[in-house]
């Protein structure tokens, strides 16, 4: 039984590794429109990457602080809102990274045995 | 509508007080978060109104507050952290080794030219307060390196693989071993600095009735071996393992010491022999009727330390034919591995 437990650990941590490897890509990659965290978090969660508020907000923020992102205060209605979106850093480095991450899946695919059930 | 921004008044309060003090960025955190929350009540709950359990379920979401200032600031979760962490023990292993090495020569330069000066407290509470200090201020600047996020300049030079330091023997220094060493050299000193003085307290002016009368003659060679025992075993202490080199020094300081050792013996058995003693072990008439003069004391504590000196004796050359025998197994090792091609794989510290 422990073993199990062991093992169900063990994936976790590797699983939640490899999706925090390509969460800031994934984030560059959907804004390239201005758009607000949690609208954010809804879309990336939609599309199946299930990322929790404590990753994503620092996340943008450590983004901005590196020049990548460009933010400003929105207000709409009652309350203001903070938009997210690409700098022209952001923009070339999404392009760059892009392509690296096309590489990445071809070399996976090569690396990783064939599965076969 | 007065509880609902209440709560969230308060736990953004709490957040804050765990981000880095830069107001605005402080500020402009906390405003981000109290938007995102009300984004988060709004989906979950549509409307403009919420009751206290709705905002506190989607808080509850958000997580501790301790938790969020944590994530927007990881690396003041340390107080030393990883990245500094390295520099910090290098710092510490060096400032420590310095400490120690000055506090001996101090105490051996005391011992030789005032030794009337000296105290129990000046020894060990000077040195354990001194030591704690020295911590206490290393830990407090790295702290601060941590806080503001620095980083200290390290001078990258180009390392010369010719310049690595020679292979170590596997074997580790026994580092508590060392310590109580050094702890019993140091009492060990502090005893024959002060037993001049105490001596004449409890027998008189006269250090010839002393227990041991020949301990006297040999007192400077004794601590001058004593204090050469410490200063190796702090610096076995700094190199950590047993090297080819600190293992032929022990070996010459073991050498010394057997000299002395003899010499001390071979005073010995003359003394008791002008006594009129020949026997091992004499034991005089008089303790057997009772009276127990200064005399026959002086006759027991000296065969008694003639004992100890054979014992001692005994011990160290069996140290010392450990050490050579260690030394040579080290180079046969070496050898061996060499010959074969192998990569020799040292055990983790």
């Amino acid at each position: 039984m422990t073993e199990n437990n062991a093992y169900q650990e063990n994936y976790e941590r590797l699983t939640l590794e490899l999706r925090r490897g390509v969460l800031a890509l994934a984030t560059l990659g959907r804004l390239t429109g201005p758009k607000y965290g949690y609208a954010l978090i809804d879309e990336l969660g939609r599309a199946g990457l299930e990322i929790d508020h404590g990753t994503l907000y620092p996340l943008l923020r450590r983004l901005e602080e590196q020049g990548l992102l460009e933010s400003e205060w929105v207000v709409e209605g009652p309350r203001p809102r903070r938009y997210y979106v690409l700098s022209a850093d952001g923009r070339r480095l999404l392009a760059e990274l892009s392509d690296d991450w096309a590489q990445l899946v071809r070399v996976m695919a090569a690396l990783l045995p064939e599965i076969t059930d | 509508m007065e509880t609902k921004t209440n709560l969230i008044d308060r736990y953004l309060y709490q957040v804050g007080r765990d981000l880095p003090s830069n107001k605005n960025k402080r500020a402009d955190i906390q405003a981000e978060l109290r938007s995102l929350i009300s984004d988060a009540l709004e989906s979950r709950y549509p409307g403009q109104e919420h009751s206290e359990e709705q905002v506190a379920e989607v808080l509850k979401e958000f997580g501790p507050p301790a938790k969020v200032a944590a994530s927007y600031f990881p690396e003041g979760q340390y107080l030393i952290g990883p990245r500094l962490y390295p520099q910090f023990r290098m710092t510490l292993g060096i400032v420590v080794t310095i400490f120690l090495v000055v506090q001996v020569i101090l105490f051996g330069v005391a011992v030789v030219i005032r030794p009337e000066s000296l105290q129990i407290d000046d020894l060990f509470g000077g040195l354990f307060s001194g030591l704690m200090i020295a911590f206490g201020i290393i830990v407090g600047i790295f702290w601060l390196l941590q806080r503001y996020e620095l980083e200290p300049e390290t001078e990258e030079s180009e390392w010369d693989p010719a310049e690595l330091p020679t292979l170590p023997t596997d074997e580790p220094v026994g580092r508590l071993e060392r310590v109580i060493s050094i702890a019993i050299g140091m009492v060990a000193i502090m005893l024959l600095v002060f037993m001049p003085a105490w001596l004449a307290e409890f027998i008189g002016p006269d250090p010839e009735q002393a227990f041991n009368p020949l301990i006297y003659s040999f007192l400077p060679y004794i601590i001058a071996l004593t204090l050469i025992g410490i200063l190796l075993d702090v610096l076995l202490l700094w190199r950590g393992r047993w090297e080819a080199w600190t293992r032929v020094l022990k070996m010459l300081v073991n050498v010394l010491d057997i000299a002395l050792v003899l010499a001390m013996l071979a005073a010995h058995v003359d003394w008791l022999a002008q006594a009129g003693i020949t026997q091992f072990m004499f034991i005089p008439d008089a303790l057997a009727e009772g009276t127990v003069t200064p005399d026959v004391i002086q006759v027991l504590a000296v065969q008694g330390t003639r004992i100890a000196l054979i014992v001692a004796a005994i011990a160290l050359v069996a140290d010392t034919g450990v050490q050579a025998y260690k030394l040579v197994r080290s180079y046969i090792n070496r050898a061996d591995t060499e010959r074969l091609g192998m990569e020799i794989r040292l055990p983790r510290g």
